[in-house]
């Protein structure tokens, strides 16, 4: 009987059926699928991705990328090698013997847990330097927002200003640091604007708050609840109005408050 | 003939007791909920010139009203009458007239103690204008928002005054007596064709908060409904 080589596979070579090389069919064809799907999510990250209000949700959509193309690899491979099995090593009838066991080599066990290890090691890194800077000190012209949940809507007071929201809209200045500062009066809300890459629990006796986020860029977002609330959850939303200083500070005066 | 062990016939009846109860949970369960969140018919407000039209409904402390065939606890639930699904017509001035015959429940969110989005941004009470009223006061809300993405906008919210706790009861409806209720009237104007929502935002439903949201407060039909601006 002979001995099998690297791939698993007989190593009689005089046999008039010469058998293909399948690891490296494999691996080329896992190479280049892995740079398609990271091209492709190179490409198609900034079409698919939510545009982003905020540098906050600019690092986020960008966390994703990273996250995204470093997966890519890790997910072909499984893919590849478990559609090669399947397709190239597939039998009709039932197997009447166990396949050839893998020879393990210490260079696949230390490659293998060498590149996970790593892999791992630049998540939690990452991960941990994000995390810093969401947790940024609170600057002097911060605008404080205490934002309050109820089935099922949002409501919105401005304390530095003695005055609140009217209707479904919520007014921001724009190039201006934001507090959120969240509650609920009745269950359990979730409060997030997708656009500014801020999420946060609304708890009914509790305030919790968001990292400080920067409105920069004019428009009209969405807040939305992410929390299942009750019959009319999906209608709990308002605007998100990110306007000029001067547009923010008229906005005060006309509803009563004090600048 | 073959001999069961005891243990064996004590677990079939147990099986078949288990059963049993499983059962009768599952069809109480499903007798409990029938009539819950059920699409009243639509209630359309009267149309009093071209462009302009009248919502006359109201609010009880019960639903021997409007619910009279509610079991238990339902018949006991606040409600808004005679339906939650209002029909009003487009690009018109819109009255809403609201015979409030509940009283006060204190409100926990001072947002809605404001009167916003109707005509001057007031409410008439018995007669008074008013734009706020005190949170200890309120007996329930009308508010009527939008759904997202809404191309026209609407927001109303008017706080509803409860009537005294110790006000007798001098007015009969349907055979149920009420003491006479608050009549709150105010108005807004509709844009073009579409359906928003509307609920109550004073915790009535019942026991001390949280509890008070849920119940009516949480089942269309009570407090809670869709407003449609259509033609008609």
């Amino acid at each position: 009987m002979s001995e099998p080589n690297v791939d698993g596979n007989p190593a009689n070579t005089s046999s008039a059926h010469k058998e293909p090389h399948h690891l490296r069919r494999a691996v080329i064809i896992w190479a280049v699928l892995s740079v398609l799907g990271i091209i492709a999510t190179i490409l198609l990250s900034p079409i698919i991705m939510p545009p982003a209000a905020s540098a906050l949700d600019s690092a986020d959509n960008f966390t994703f990328t990273v996250f995204t193309v470093l997966a890519v690899p890790v997910a072909m491979f499984v893919f590849v090698f478990l559609g090669y099995s399947l397709i190239v090593f597939r039998t009709k009838g039932r197997p009447t013997e166990d396949g050839i066991p893998l020879q393990p080599t210490p260079f696949i066990q230390i490659g293998w847990l060498g590149i996970t290890s790593a892999l791992c090691l630049f998540l939690v890194i990452w991960g941990l330097f994000a995390f810093y800077q969401e947790t940024a000190a609170a600057s002097s012209n911060t605008l404080q927002v205490q934002v309050t949940g109820q089935q099922w809507m949002w409501t919105f007071y401005y304390p530095q200003y003695g005055v609140s929201s009217q209707g479904q809209v919520l007014e921001l200045p724009v190039n201006r640091p934001v507090e959120f500062y969240v509650t609920s009066k009745d269950v359990l809300h979730g409060f997030a604007i997708r656009a500014f890459g801020i999420r946060v629990d609304a708890n009914p006796g509790e305030v919790t708050t968001t990292p400080l986020v920067t409105p920069s860029v004019i428009g009209q977002y969405e807040v939305a609840c992410v929390e299942l609330c009750g019959l009319y959850h999906s209608y709990m939303w308002e605007f998100v109005n990110v306007v000029s200083t001067d547009s923010f500070n008229s906005w005060i005066v006309d509803h009563g408050g004090h600048l | 003939m073959r001999q069961h062990s005891t243990g064996f016939v004590l677990g079939i009846i147990g099986s078949i007791i288990v059963g049993f109860g499983i059962i009768a949970g599952i069809f109480l369960g499903l007798r409990s909920i029938t009539g819950l969140g059920y699409e009243p018919a639509v209630y359309q407000a009267q149309k009093t010139g071209p462009n302009s039209a009248t919502l006359s409904i109201s609010t009880f402390p019960d639903s021997h009203v409007c619910h009279a065939d509610a079991g238990e606890p339902q018949i006991n639930w606040v409600t808004y009458c005679p339906s939650t699904s209002f029909e009003v017509p487009p690009n018109s001035l819109i009255t809403v007239v609201i015979y409030q015959y509940d009283t006060s429940t204190t409100l926990v969110n001072g947002y809605f103690q404001q009167v916003q989005g109707t005509i001057g941004d007031v409410e008439m009470v018995n007669g008074t204008p008013m734009s706020q009223v005190a949170i200890d006061h309120i007996a329930h809300t009308f508010t009527l928002q939008s759904r997202p993405n809404e191309a026209h906008p609407l927001f109303v919210s008017v706080p509803l005054v409860g009537v005294p706790d110790n006000a007798p009861n001098a007015v009969t409806v349907d055979g149920n007596p009420y003491p006479k209720p608050n009549v709150i009237t105010f108005q807004f104007r509709t844009g073009p064709p579409g359906t928003y929502i509307w609920h109550c935002y004073d915790p009535c439903g019942g026991g001390s908060p949280p509890f008070g949201f849920s119940g009516p407060m949480s089942t269309t039909g009570y407090m809670a409904g869709t407003l449609t601006v259509a033609n008609y």
